[in-house]
């Protein structure tokens, strides 16, 4: 009996239906697969991790005195959280990438920045920690292999070279024509070239100071933190040039642009929603009002309330779950081609298969979220009594008031009839205002990241960075500012030198030029950079974890030397995860050290993109070798050749199209519902001589108030608030306080454009009604 | 004086495709609607009165044959043109009333005359006049269709049909659901308005409001099988009364 009367429910409402299960299936489709990126990456690296034994903690160093070497690694082999270790030395060559006839290019469109220093490492030595894991070997003979990462082949070259592809570059001044005989996985030592043991020993020259990468296995149990912080003193004691590196920041290299993707995924799932759940309050209300009689009739011949209620409420259940189990398929039908293009931001292969945990998420949010909702919406059935509704129906308009009367209301008849309308439908205004508030707040976040980091990326480079600028270079040269100011088109230069230090044994980042107040562009948060000797600007990151306000007076060691210092300013950046300070020149100098000026940033004029690549020109003229790398953000971020712009400009055209999706959706299935539910007005109407496109104009306008409304309502809570969802997307990296770009622009844009487009697709949607002619009205 | 028609049909036509099946409602007719007329159409059921009037109103376009309205042949207009000619040139009462449920009384009469672009003052006195005439008092005014009874509502009905000043009232068996109080008060409005010189064409299966119409028209099968003039309406006249009665046995109905 169930069965025929749901059976009978989706015949009658099939139109309907179709678009609900189309609602469904998009947002259970970006819920699903945010979940499952989110799941699967992560535990994509913790089998890596396990897989290729990688070490927890990675200690770079570069030092030519022995004595020093064995004396700090005799530190470490003492450490009882050091269970085992292993040194992997590998030798930083300049290397240029040439095309076939041996000029420097940009080839296989690698980018601009790939002029540098590289490691380099002989093929077949290595041991048990962290052992490449090598994929895609090239079979055929080979004379000069040269093994990459699936990372650097991918951040280096955009994935242009395949296994067999040949590679010239100039290494240390030679040049070479190699063979790319495979790629290799490896968590911690992904920016190595693997080369034939001879041909590196060819390559080195006595000058170059060999890294080496000390790959240390701890005990278990061990907190990494406290190690990580003991090591990296020792080294910062001792003054060996070295940098180390926990699993957690290697875990968050691989999975945080995935994770950030997820949630932004996840966060859209949860609006769609929220429509799904307010569309199902609508249609089950309305179907009740226009079947009341057919209620009362069911009463009547002996069904229950319950089991008419069930009827109900099953059609939208099954559909959620039929439209979940639709989105599966679609998400598994997309991840073959959408897997390797997650390898740029993700930078390692993921071996997806079905993901039970991410499915049943999924379903226990929508579809139960919908029968909670349905179980809701459905209960004025219990109560009613099948004489009222045979004989009375239900009274779902009490008409008390005459809003708007034509006679003493003043404007066009349409638009008062619309205004008529209006005031009319409260419950379906309600929806609306629901609906739009939630589209409002994504059209708003995606006006927001595509202006910040898709369209200005500079907004995101000051957010992440304590200064920023046009274009960085390192050069062989102590101080080469001044010469580098003389050059044409540039505005301003600076250098820039970086140490560790700690700060209560915390191992903080201390970045160190001339004078801090003349950086044109330093991301000073609160308070003023620092003017005297004893004055810095410390990292939000520090001073939240740390409790550290300005005027505070805090102790930075570095070396074996510390001083007290004064905080003047809070400053925003990712470097070292928000975990760094500030200081002049003349301030370091309490820490007894000596900055080296060759690394130089530089502004151009009018941050052109197309001044920049010259200024570069420029440099590489006047520096040669000596130049050792650079990096035009100026023209990267201009070409888009940035993965993080390059997602979030998906990003944000997702969001276009998915919140335009939900519109015409919801609309389509809200405005089927008004021109059924209206079908003898719009006729009575039509007879009285009223035009179809009149009609369509009327319901138009009259949606319009609750459209603005929601719209302007989400546009205002999305604006204001993208900076905390920022915030919180970039929280791991150590970004404390997000502050781009939130303009009432952004509101006004996303109020006019999204209104418009609504006014557009009801209008668009609203064709029925000429379909509805006064005739039907009489014949039927 | 030779009566002036308004509305003349040319080989009318009126089929509907039912299940694959043509079914001719009105076939080839013709005939002449006159001015100041109240003229009713009767017939059996089935016999295509309603799918005539709504034809001759560009409510329901032809299939075939033409049909002169107001000198304009409106067969070949859309349904917008067709919507556009209907605000000046037609009024209707329906059996249903058909009055919009969300607006007041006032309201749906000014609707239909704000279509035509009247004066909004000018509209409005009319419209409280011509209610008032059809017994529609102020108190009424700001009710909704709802709140009134089944003559008051025809009775608005009325008046959104005549606040125009149409051509034609098209009236559809306007008091098929009204009981005989409030039928007799539509008719007693409807010959009121007529004999003001409204023409009026009234479908109608009932032979007490038939009586009201100068001008009978008797359709079988889809044509005119006969026609009979009846005079001006008079109150209690036996013979105009006996002269229909022997008209429509003749027809057999």
């Amino acid at each position: 009996m169930l069965g025929k009367l749901i059976k009978a429910n989706f015949r009658k409402d099939m139109s309907h239906m179709i678009s609900f299960l189309l609602i469904v299936i998009l947002s259970s489709f970006l819920m699903q697969l945010g979940l499952m990126l989110v799941i699967g990456y992560n535990g994509q690296f913790e089998r890596k991790v396990k897989e290729l034994n990688s070490p927890e903690l990675v200690v770079f160093m570069a030092t030519d005195d022995e004595s020093e070497e064995s004396a700090v690694m005799d530190y470490i082999t003492s450490l009882p959280e050091v269970d085992y270790y292993e040194i992997k030395p590998s030798v930083p060559l300049y290397t240029e990438v040439l095309t076939a006839d041996g000029e420097k290019t940009d080839s296989k469109d690698a980018p601009s920045n790939t002029t540098g220093s590289y490691y380099y490492a002989p093929y077949g030595e290595w041991g048990e920690i962290d052992k490449p894991q090598f994929v895609d070997l090239y079979d055929g003979p080979v004379d000069e292999p040269i093994y990459m990462s699936r990372i650097y082949n991918q951040e280096l070259f955009k994935g242009a070279y395949k296994a067999g592809d040949e590679i010239s570059l100039k290494v240390n001044g030679r040049e070479k024509t190699f063979t790319v005989a495979g790629f290799y996985e490896s968590v911690s030592t992904y920016n190595i070239f693997f080369i034939d043991p001879v041909t590196l020993s060819g390559l080195k020259t006595d000058d170059v100071v060999p890294v080496k990468q000390v790959l240390l296995k701890l005990t278990e149990g061990t907190d990494v933190t406290e190690t990580y912080n003991e090591i990296a003193n020792e080294f910062s004691v001792r003054d060996i040039p070295s940098q180390v590196i926990s699993i957690d920041e290697f875990k968050l290299l691989y999975t945080q642009m995935i994770n950030i993707v997820s949630v932004f995924l996840c966060a859209f799932a949860v609006i769609i929603t929220l429509v799904v759940l307010v569309v199902i309050y609508f249609r089950i209300t309305n179907s009740i009002e226009q079947n009341i009689t057919n209620i009362g009739a069911l009463k009547a011949l002996g069904y229950t309330a319950h089991q008419i209620r069930t009827a109900q409420i099953l059609e939208f259940v099954l559909t959620s779950l039929i439209g979940t189990l639709i989105s599966t398929g679609i998400v598994y039908m997309i991840l073959p081609p959408l897997e390797p293009a997650l390898r740029t931001v993700a930078y390692m292969k993921w071996d997806y298969s079905f993901d039970l945990t991410s499915l049943m998420v999924t379903l226990i949010v929508i579809a139960g979220s919908s029968f909670l909702v349905a179980l809701k919406s459905t209960s004025s059935i219990k109560k009613l009594d099948p004489v009222i509704a045979l004989r009375f129906g239900l009274k779902s308009h009490s008409f008390r008031r005459n809003s708007a009367p034509l006679e003493t209301t003043g404007g066009p008849l349409v638009w008062l009839m619309a205004l008529k309308s209006f005031f009319a439908s409260r419950k379906q205004n309600i929806l609306i205002l629901v609906v739009m508030a939630a589209i409002g707040v994504s059209l708003a976040v995606a006006v927001f990241v595509g202006y910040n980091i898709g369209y200005k990326p500079v907004n995101l480079q000051k957010l992440l960075s304590d200064s920023y600028a046009d274009i960085m270079v390192s050069i062989e040269d102590n101080d080469p500012v001044s010469e580098i100011m003389d050059l044409p088109y540039v505005e301003d230069a600076w250098w820039l030198d970086s140490f560790t230090g700690s700060y209560e044994g915390s191992t903080v980042q201390i970045d160190i030029t001339e004078d801090w107040s003349t950086v044109p562009g330093i991301s000073i948060l609160e308070g003023r950079a620092p003017g005297y000797d004893d004055e810095i600007v410390i990292g939000t990151k520090l001073a939240e974890n740390r409790g550290i306000m300005i005027g505070d007076m805090i102790l930075i060691e570095s070396g074996g030397h510390s001083y007290e210092y004064t905080v003047t300013g809070l400053s925003q950046g990712t470097d070292n995860y928000g975990l760094f300070v500030m200081m002049n020149e003349d301030g370091v100098s309490h820490l007894n050290k000596e900055c080296h000026k060759g690394r130089v940033y530089i502004m151009v004029e009018g941050s052109d993109p197309a001044i920049s690549p010259k200024v570069v020109e420029n440099i590489e003229n006047m520096y040669g070798d000596r130049l050792t790398t650079y990096l035009d953000y100026c023209k990267t971020f201009a070409d888009g050749n940035d993965p993080t712009i390059t997602l979030s400009r998906v990003i944000c055209i997702v969001l276009v199209i998915i919140s335009l999706a939900v519109i015409w959706l919801t609309m389509m299935l809200l405005i089927k519902t008004m021109i059924i539910k209206n079908q003898k007005q719009l006729g009575i109407k039509k007879a009285l001589g009223f035009t179809s496109s009149q009609l369509r104009t009327e319901l138009s306008i009259s949606m319009m108030p609750p459209i603005v409304a929601g719209i302007t309502a989400g546009a205002i809570v999305g604006v204001l608030n993208s900076n905390r969802f920022m915030t919180l997307l970039l929280g791991a990296f150590g970004v404390s306080r997000s502050n781009m770009a939130a303009d009432p622009w952004m509101i006004f844009t996303v109020i006019i454009g999204g209104s418009l487009l609504s006014y557009i697709m009801v209008y668009a949607l609203s064709r029925r009604i000429k379909d509805i002619s006064a005739y039907s009205l009489i014949t039927e | 004086m030779p009566k002036k028609s308004i509305i003349r049909t040319e080989k009318l036509c009126k089929s509907f495709s039912s299940g694959g099946v043509m079914q001719h409602v009105i076939k080839n007719l013709d005939t002449e609607i006159y001015e100041g007329d109240f003229t009713v159409i009767m017939g059996s059921s089935g016999a295509g009165k309603s799918t005539l009037l709504y034809a001759l109103s560009g409510m329901d376009k032809a299939s075939l044959g033409s049909v002169i309205f107001s000198d304009r042949n409106i067969t070949g207009f859309t349904s917008d043109q067709l919507a556009i000619f209907r605000r000046k040139h037609c009024g209707f009462v329906f059996q249903q009333v058909y009055l919009m449920d969300s607006m007041s009384v006032l309201d749906n009469v000014l609707t239909a005359g704000l279509l035509t672009g009247q004066n909004k003052k000018q509209l409005a006195a009319n419209a409280k006049d011509l209610l008032k005439q059809v017994g529609i008092e102020p108190r009424l005014w700001n009710k909704f269709p709802n709140q009134l009874s089944g003559g008051e509502a025809q009775r608005v009905g009325i008046v959104r049909a005549i606040i125009n000043s149409p051509d034609m009232v098209f009236a559809d068996e306007p008091t098929g659901a009204l009981n005989s109080s409030s039928s007799d008060q539509v008719l007693n409005v409807l010959t009121d308005v007529n004999n003001k010189g409204q023409s009026i064409l009234m479908v109608t299966h009932d032979m007490k409001s038939a009586r009201r119409g100068n001008r009978i028209i008797y359709l079988k099968d889809g044509t005119i099988s006969g026609e009979c003039d009846l005079g001006p309406y008079v109150s209690g006249d036996r013979a105009r009364h006996d002269k229909l009665r022997s008209f429509l046995t003749e027809m057999g109905w």
